[in-house]
């Protein structure tokens, strides 16, 4: 079998307060092949942004390991290494926009961390900036455009560096339900362009199956694996999809995988 | 129910904090032992600084000399303090009530913020006299302004929304500016507060060195003139803890009473 | 609309500040204050003219002083906070005495330090320092440690080093919070200074201002603290000017 991508293998995270330690995340493996989109569904406070947390070197993990291209990427206590980060794009829940840049500096923050110079980078700002129709707010500061606008900016900023995975932390939950359909299909779009390998986070049953090749369902208390629902629907993706027998089918079983989570939580 | 809950879990955060009570007090015993041996190996003259055992000797010996004064100054400081709070707070209130009051009131205030209101202790005696009592007046003059100034700062932020629901509710004027005008300012009320309280210090401090006579200040240049330098560092270190404990007292206040400010 | 707005709120303050000092000119000549009690502000702003050239020696070493000293606890206090707030112990250990140097009336050092280094230039600029870099340093501290994590998170992402991450993220994220304190510092300059110049020498505005009303010449006095707020409101300027020119964004 082709070696997966992206490897988690029984990774567990205990955050530690003063007072006590939280299991976060219990035991967690999966397996995702280059290019797939894959979405983790789940609650609130299931873990599943720590999951990405953890890949992306933001905090470490207490046990297990995680392997992106065969190669271990979590050290406890130490910083992951730029060369490993560069493959990974963070998408926040929020736009997380610097209001000191104007949107171009924003979009362009990663290359001047990652020390990326030369005018083939900058041009890539210029054409991602044109993919989502910014190209004449660059100049503006964030406080001065929509959210909507503002998230897009926030999704080609991870992809600015090219890298091969992109990581997306609810990234459209805050936007109004037209918008986030809209940037659901632009996303389908890019993905299907670009091939990069996709870990999207959501709350939002609608929206894992309308994206996703694969579903990791997540429980809470501790936050764990409870199910993996792989959906065998047609591509390309159209919103027109949701009134789809076999969508309706998905949706419902992810439905009561979630429902069941919620009444083992009363339990 | 939900406020006091409120209340014991900060409480209890607070106390759960082992870092923030052990390490600071590591830092004092370094910085105390560190100054004694430090001062001592160095043979540093104690008119530039005596070491901290001296200095507690000198001040407990002395003390019975320091004590009035001590009393003196706490009396000037916390009179004028808790004079200047309700003065400050009431002129905002007041300039509050009309837009063009605020926008022709605000630069005053700024105004006696930016001028240092000691620069009227010569004057005051003047016209007041030498009673000691009286520098009371500039701890007052000292702290209003700047207690007014964030005060006011906060009355006239007050989000829209929230000036709508009121009206919404049909709140009076007087409800509106309780509930949600003041509520409201109330952070940037005690940020007023706590400043005021270190311009009282400064003040009463700056009032004593001029007129003379009482007070901490005054005692710290009376022993300085006869080299008893153990005794004015105690003298300083008294009205730090004037000025800290004011401050403490302030800043538990405002812990207990704006609940929902992380 | 608009115009009209911006011109109230120039002449609002206009036409309160001419009230103030109409009716303090009004109560001096209707009961016939004598000068030596409260001079009318025209006596005061004439003497301001007229005694200009020996006013101007101290207003330069006032404001000398001032700027010196407000220039100099600028980056110490930013310094400090810098160093406090990178390291998690430190920063644990030291906020205390962060706030114990804020609260502490520094200026009562001004005795001690007249002792050590004499009435000169070095001892006045001291003072202020030490006086004016404690609040920079507590208001410094409270806006980076307030930095959403967030932010943070985005530059852990990337792997920013330390120095890219405190340029490009932690310090304009607390720069707000830099210039309340920055401004309070100004302040706390100028009445650092005058309280100095009271007790050193016979340089200094401050020192006038005692030299006077001793003197009984009560409208020099005015004279003298009307030029402090005269260099307070510089200060004042200067720094709003920069804030401008520095936070061009809104949050």
């Amino acid at each position: 079998m082709q070696e997966p991508k992206i490897k988690f293998d029984h990774v567990t995270k205990v955050f530690q307060t003063r007072s006590q330690s939280i299991l976060a995340v219990k035991d967690y493996s999966m397996e995702i092949a280059a290019g797939e989109f894959v979405s983790i569904l789940g609650p609130s406070g299931c873990g599943k942004s720590t999951l990405i947390r953890m890949l992306d070197g933001i905090i470490d993990t207490t046990e297990g390991d995680i392997f992106i291209d065969g190669q271990k990427v979590n050290y406890a206590k130490k910083k992951m290494p730029q060369s490993i980060l560069r493959k990974m794009g963070f998408i926040f829940q929020q736009p997380n926009m610097l209001p000191w840049f104007t949107v171009r500096e924003n979009i362009a923050l990663p290359l001047r961390v990652f020390d990326l110079k030369g005018p083939e980078w900058e041009k890539r700002v210029d054409e991602l900036l044109e993919l989502v129709g910014l190209t004449e707010y660059a100049k503006a500061y964030p406080a001065e455009i929509s959210g909507g606008m503002l998230q897009r900016a926030g999704v080609i900023r991870a992809m600015v560096h090219d890298p091969e995975i992109l990581l997306m932390d609810e990234p459209f939950g805050a936007l109004d339900e037209l918008t986030r359909e809209q940037m659901n299909m632009e996303l389908l779009d890019i993905w299907t362009r670009t091939k990069k390998t996709i870990i999207f986070i959501t709350h939002n049953i609608e929206e894992a199956v309308l994206l996703s090749s694969r579903v990791y369902v997540m429980g809470t208390h501790p936050g764990r694996l409870v199910e993996i629902v792989d959906l065998d629907l047609p591509r390309p993706r159209t919103l027109s999809m949701i009134t789809q027998p076999k969508f309706i089918q998905y949706r419902e079983k992810l439905e009561g995988c979630i429902g069941e989570i919620d009444l083992s939580k009363i339990k | 129910m939900a406020k006091n809950e409120a209340i014991t879990a900060r409480k209890k955060k607070e106390k759960r904090d082992p870092k923030g009570i052990i390490a600071p007090l590591v830092v004092l015993a370094i910085i105390y032992i560190g100054l004694e041996i430090g001062l001592r190996a160095f043979h540093v003259a104690a008119y530039v600084m005596p070491t901290p055992t001296h200095i507690i000797q000198g001040t407990i010996k002395s003390f019975a000399i320091i004590l009035p004064d001590f009393l003196f100054t706490l009396k000037i400081i916390c009179i004028g303090f808790c004079v200047a709070i309700p003065a400050g707070i009431l002129l905002a209130a007041l300039f509050s009530q009309f837009d063009i009051v605020v926008k022709a009131m605000q630069p005053v205030v700024i105004w006696l913020v930016i001028t240092p209101m000691i620069t009227l202790i010569p004057l005051m005696t003047l016209w007041l006299g030498t009673d000691p009592n009286l520098r009371v007046i500039i701890v007052i003059i000292q702290a209003t302004p700047i207690i007014c100034m964030n005060t006011l700062n906060g009355f006239i932020h007050v989000e829209q929304e929230k000036l709508e629901l009121a009206k919404s509710i049909g709140a009076t004027k007087l409800q509106t500016f309780v509930h949600i005008t003041f509520m409201n300012a109330l952070p940037q009320v005690f940020t007023g507060i706590k400043l005021g309280c270190i311009f009282s210090t400064i003040g009463a401090v700056s009032a004593d060195f001029v007129s003379r006579g009482q007070g901490l200040g005054d005692r710290i240049i009376k022993f300085l003139k006869y080299s008893n330098f153990e005794q004015s560092y105690g003298c300083i270190i008294l009205i730090a803890i004037i000025g800290i404990s004011l401050y403490t007292v302030a800043e538990k206040i405002e812990k207990r009473i704006v609940l929902w400010k992380k | 609309m608009k115009k009209k707005n911006k011109l109230i709120s120039f002449l609002a303050p206009v036409v309160s500040f001419l009230l103030i000092f109409s009716l303090w000119e009004i109560a001096c000549t209707v009961n016939e204050v004598p000068t030596w009690f409260l001079p009318k502000p025209t006596e005061i702003f004439r003497s301001m003219v007229v005694d200009f050239p020996e006013f101007w020696p101290h207003i330069l070493v006032t404001f000398e002083v001032v700027l010196m000293g407000f220039l100099i606890a600028i980056p110490v206090g930013l310094l400090l906070a810098s160093l406090v707030t990178s390291f998690p112990l430190v920063n644990a250990a030291l906020s205390p005495y962060i706030t114990f140097l804020v609260t502490t009336p520094l200026i009562s050092l001004i005795p001690l330090l007249m002792l050590m280094m004499g009435f000169g230039l070095n001892m006045r600029i001291t003072t202020v320092v030490i006086q004016s870099f404690a609040v920079i340093n507590m208001n410094a501290c409270t806006g980076f440690n307030n930095v959403p994590t967030i932010r943070r998170e985005l530059m852990q992402s990337m792997g920013a080093d330390p120095i890219k991450t405190y340029l490009k993220m932690t310090l304009p994220s607390a720069a707000s919070d830099i210039f309340t304190g920055v401004r309070l510092a100004a302040i706390f300059a100028t009445t650092t200074c005058i309280s100095v110049e009271y007790n050193a020498g016979n340089t200094g505005l401050g020192s006038q201002i005692i030299k006077y009303s001793q003197y009984l010449k009560t409208t020099q006095s005015f004279a003298c603290i009307f030029y402090v707020t005269i260099i307070g409101l510089i200060m004042y300027g200067l720094i709003s000017f920069a804030q401008k020119k520095i936070i061009s964004w809104k949050e």
